[in-house]
């Protein structure tokens, strides 16, 4: 136990002290980039992994993030970190909403699934309709610097509020799984008829972690609206960045801690990696896209519990032991 | 008043009458078996007890209060606990935590229920293999596991399925004295589902006997083994001696 922990710690000062040494941009906007993938794939990672409710619905919530800042923002000149706390807000009550319809219905599993991905769709396509929400061109923030507008020209501040984030979402999981509601819900994902023999209240429970997962993605969703300044349904509300996170999370080990952010880790590396090699973005997303299914074949058919449950890794875990 | 009043309980399954206007009753600190051949509609009538299927008619009342219909967690919460045939524990966590979520819905902390855990897993006999995985449990660890899930609920009434399934004679007889001690220490109430004649002999004060969704016996286990009735139902008339 000791030497994992040295090793945590030492992870911990180096993610702090980075920005002093390495201030080149490109590094920067790296690690940031795999924080926020990192903090997504985990938010998912409650109800997905540790709930066993696969979400494809979380772009719903990525939206209300984003463009509840952005136009209280640019309409009312209220300060996002208003903004975030509505966003957080109308976040948990849509989760809610969905939650207790779905759970509800007896019929399980896929129905969530199917449901969830329709709602994002349908969300997608009424904001494209909506002026008021910048429809299909999306909405641009005013660029106004500063802590009460959210807003830094350097990429310091952003780095340290996402690394912090991402610690806030690591704690907040490492304490759902050795509470109550951690042992519940993986009673839960093990067997629902022996959870409710057990007097597991199944929707109650399910609802509970889908509203946390929505809140902190919502908060996510704010932080890169922040950074980016932009937000349009295409790249927001919309299918790819849903199926990513599923992929972050399932590829590291769907309901560990570490496996997310494994996950995410490696996104971001080959996607960025794809963007130095001369190849147009068109190729290279449609790459991207390729190679992240070919792994998700390999790791279903051959690591179901993903990077975190291969031999290779249980072998560089053991050495430590 | 009697624990639990099953009345005029029927449930249909499209053109299928699995129980048909049942009526049976437990007293307080009772061991009652129920028996009947296959098909006889025993689980059904005890999904139903437990909250797992909605009847079409009749009513379930435990200590006065109608749980006619109620999910299955407000019934475990209000005292009846069950297992199940196939015994299916949490299978990536190890015994001690399997008990540990039968008694979340009550404890006030996770070391209350650890605590508790501890205690049912003691009951039954099985603390020594507390770390082991559920999923690689030998068959009679996995229900002893069952029984002490359903024990750190803390129930009044505790409904075993078929519990000796798949358990060798000198297995039985461990499991029955276990059922013995646990129902005279805890003042525990049980309903017995169960085929193996050793374990209803054994145990039950009393025996409900269904055959095709109906009631067709009920009394002392003496009376019954010699019930006309029941043997045609088990075995066909020509078994029946006067």
């Amino acid at each position: 136990m000791k030497i994992q922990h040295f090793v945590l710690a030492g992870i911990a000062v180096l993610a702090l002290i980075m920005p002093v040494f390495f201030k080149e941009r490109i590094f920067l906007t790296i690690m940031i980039l795999i924080y926020f993938y990192a903090y997504l794939a985990l938010s998912w990672n409650l109800i997905g992994g540790f709930g066993g409710q696969i979400s494809l619905g979380h772009g719903i919530f990525m939206g209300i993030g984003s463009y509840s800042v952005a136009v209280l923002f640019i309409n009312y000149g209220i300060t996002p970190w208003i903004g975030m706390f509505i966003g957080a807000i109308l976040s948990a009550a849509s989760a809610y909403l969905i939650g207790f319809i779905t759970f509800s219905f007896k019929i399980q599993g896929i129905f969530f699934v199917v449901v969830t991905l329709a709602l994002t769709q349908i969300c997608q396509e009424v904001v494209k309709q909506i002026k008021f929400l910048g429809a299909s061109e999306g909405l641009t923030l005013p660029i106004s610097m500063g802590w009460r507008n959210f807003q830094f020209s350097e990429k310091t501040e952003y780095y340290y509020i996402i690394l912090f984030l991402l610690i806030a979402v690591i704690f907040i999981s490492y304490y759902i799984k050795k509470s109550m509601l951690g042992y519940n819900l993986q009673a839960i994902r093990e067997n629902e008829d022996t959870a409710a023999a057990s007097g597991v209240d199944l929707k109650k429970n399910k609802n509970l972690i889908f509203v946390l997962s929505a809140i902190l993605t919502s908060i996510g969703a704010t932080f890169y609206m922040q950074f980016t300044f932009f937000v349009d349904p295409e790249s927001t509300v919309n299918f790819n960045l849903n199926i990513y996170l599923v992929l972050c999370a399932v590829i590291g080990g769907l309901g560990t801690i570490m496996g997310p952010v494994l996950g995410a880790t490696f996104y971001v590396l080959i996607t960025e990696l794809l963007r130095f090699m001369p190849i147009e973005s068109q190729k290279a997303a449609a790459i991207t896209r390729i190679i992240f299914a070919l792994i998700m074949m390999y790791t279903m058919i051959y690591n179901p519990k993903g990077i975190v449950g291969s031999k290779i890794f249980k072998k560089i875990y053991k050495k430590y032991d | 008043m009697a624990l639990l009043e099953v009345s005029n309980l029927t449930k249909r399954f499209g053109g299928l009458t699995a129980v048909s206007d049942v009526n049976c009753y437990l007293d307080q600190g009772e061991i009652l078996g129920l028996i009947g051949p296959n098909g006889a509609g025993k689980t059904t009538l005890f999904n139903m007890i437990s909250g797992y299927y909605p009847p079409n008619s009749g009513t379930v009342i435990f200590e006065g209060k109608n749980i006619t219909g109620l999910p299955p967690h407000i019934i475990c919460r209000l005292g009846i606990a069950r297992t199940f045939q196939i015994s299916q524990p949490f299978m990536e966590l190890n015994v001690l935590e399997n008990a540990i979520v039968g008694a979340c819905h009550y404890a006030r902390s996770l070391k209350e229920a650890r605590k508790e855990a501890a205690k049912a897993l003691e009951i039954v006999g099985i603390d020594k293999k507390s770390e082991l995985l559920a999923g690689n449990l030998s068959t009679p660890d996995r229900k002893a596991l069952e029984f002490a899930r359903a024990l750190a609920t803390k129930p009044k009434l505790l409904i075993l399925d078929e519990p000796a399934a798949g358990l060798n004679s000198a297995e039985v007889e461990s499991f029955l004295d276990t059922v013995i001690n646990v129902s005279k220490n805890n003042k525990l109430t049980i309903l017995i589902v169960e085929h193996v004649l050793q374990v209803i002999m054994r145990l039950c004060s009393r025996i409900v006997v269904l055959d095709e969704g109906k009631m067709i016996a009920e009394g002392k286990p003496e009376d019954i083994a010699r019930n006309p009735t029941v043997i045609t139902a088990y075995l066909g008339e020509e078994y029946v001696h006067s």
